[in-house]
């Protein structure tokens, strides 16, 4: 028996690709290519190289699939942040830290329009609801509470080196940051309560 | 300080991160589970970006690279595929040898035969009886194992009950420290129509003289709520359906400790199995 991709959960994929099944992969990388694209394009600013960083990331995953722990969250969450991490590494070999701070205004300015050969919402996989509410969570944040959320996942940056990037105190950019997050963790909360209550995906 | 952390903004010199990384380095459950949580908020901004499509080539090129790369877990399974492959030089020594001995004991008991009928008698008497025995063991083994698979029966019944749930959400726990990912599993499949949780352990080790494992539920707000004991088979898998109580909808984690036999109503022992529930 060969079950769909559409049939089969994140972790059994993951098992099936710990296995050696390359079609598991294949499917895996079906699900969320499009969205990691866009985490790597979005660190980047290169499509040649976040291309090339996805495919380290799934190559890693193909290699490394006992890596992936359940118990530490869901799998789209491992795969985000592997290609976050992945892609900072890059940018960082890129530029040194000097560029980086500078460039880092614009990479949490540049929205990248939808790609309709994409998929929506994200390949189809990523339940529409979910995405609408972290897109609804960060519309209501400060704008500058959002910035600073943004330099510190996708710039890479530090809590000092924001605040020297934005000329604020550290401890305003802190608060910027924790009480952004805080507000994106809570609006989730709420989001996965109503799930389990009402089915919403 | 966890979304911080998590999001990676403290830096490497800061006091209150340093100190931060030695507490969770201590393994406490409850900073552990929070810490899932700050990763996962984080792990959600790209949510909010715009899916986009790389080059078709890509995940052909992809595809084409995992094809000649080995996985590195595999590399390491390697070596046992060529040990055993080295076991049929081994067997053929050993089968030369078994032959030889065999040999040896068809002359011996062609030799009894030929000395004393009643002797021949008194073995094929003897043999009778072994292979009675044999049957017997193979009885028992067979009654066991269809009390086994009866048993099994009955909890694939209720699990597939609770599957067909509307409302069922499942809960990973995974091994503390999670260093260990290829020893102990765990997974809850919570249905919350009947309010019960099915439990199921893997490859659990035996919990030690005197000892036994205890489930916890963990409420929102860290109240940790025994949820029952269990042993676990010589496979180290173990299977419980606890009744969820009435208002504890809110739950955090789900936990596994070893304790004194017979259980108590909080938790002394090391934790064993940890699950987050989103």
């Amino acid at each position: 028996l060969n079950p769909s991709a559409a049939s089969l959960d994140d972790f059994d994929l993951m098992r099936s690709i710990a296995a050696g099944d390359a079609t598991a992969l294949r499917d895996l990388y079906d699900r969320y290519a499009p969205l990691v694209f866009a985490l790597c394009l979005r660190v980047l600013h290169d499509r040649g190289e976040a291309e090339d960083v996805l495919q380290e990331v799934f190559v890693e995953i193909w290699q490394r699939a006992e890596r992936y722990n359940p118990g530490r969250g869901a799998l789209r969450n491992y795969i985000l942040l592997l290609a976050r991490s992945r892609s900072l590494d890059r940018y960082r070999s890129r530029k040194s830290r000097r560029e980086t701070a500078a460039e880092s205004g614009a990479v949490a300015a540049v929205e990248y329009q939808a790609d309709p050969r994409a998929g929506s919402p994200v390949g189809g996989v990523v339940a529409g609801e979910t995405c609408e509410a972290v897109k609804a969570a960060l519309k209501q944040l400060d704008a500058r509470e959002r910035l600073a959320v943004e330099l510190a996942f996708y710039g890479g940056l530090s809590h000092t080196e924001i605040a020297d990037e934005l000329q604020a105190p550290l401890g305003t950019i802190k608060t910027r940051i924790r009480q952004g997050l805080g507000r994106l963790r809570d609006a989730l909360r709420t989001h996965y309560a109503d799930y389990a209550e009402g089915g919403l995906d | 300080l966890l979304l911080l952390y998590a999001v990676g903004a403290l830096d490497e010199g800061d006091a209150e991160g340093r100190e931060l990384r030695a507490h969770l380095a201590t393994g406490c459950p409850v900073c552990a589970a929070a810490l899932v949580e700050a990763e996962s908020t984080v792990a959600h901004l790209p949510l909010a970006l715009s899916p986009q499509s790389p080059r078709a080539d890509v995940r052909e090129r992809l595809l084409a690279r995992v094809a000649a790369l080995p996985r590195l877990s595999a590399v390491a399974g390697r070596g046992q595929e060529a040990r055993a492959q080295q076991r049929p030089a081994s067997n053929w020594f050993l089968s030369i040898a078994s032959a030889a001995i065999a040999a040896s004991l068809a002359a011996l008991l062609t030799y009894a035969w030929l000395s004393s009928s009643l002797d021949r008698t008194g073995r094929e008497v003897a043999q009778l009886r072994s292979e009675i025995g044999t049957l017997q063991r193979n009885v028992n083994d067979r009654d066991a194992r269809i009390e086994r698979l009866e048993s099994d029966l009955g909890q694939s019944k209720i699990l597939l009950a609770s599957l067909q749930s509307r409302q069922l959400q499942v809960v990973a726990l995974a091994p503390q420290p999670p260093q260990q990912a290829d020893s102990a599993w765990g997974r809850i499949f919570w249905d919350k129509d009947k309010r019960q949780w099915h439990f199921h352990a893997f490859g659990l080790k035996p919990p030690g003289a005197g000892k036994t494992y205890e489930l916890w539920l963990v409420t929102a707000d860290m109240r940790k709520l025994p949820a029952g004991t269990f042993d676990v088979d010589a496979q180290g898998n173990a299977s419980l359906t606890v009744a969820v109580p009435p208002g504890e909808d809110m739950l955090a984690l789900a936990a596994v400790t070893d304790e004194p036999a017979g259980g108590v109503p909080q938790p002394t022992g090391q934790f064993q199995l940890v699950g987050t529930i989103p």
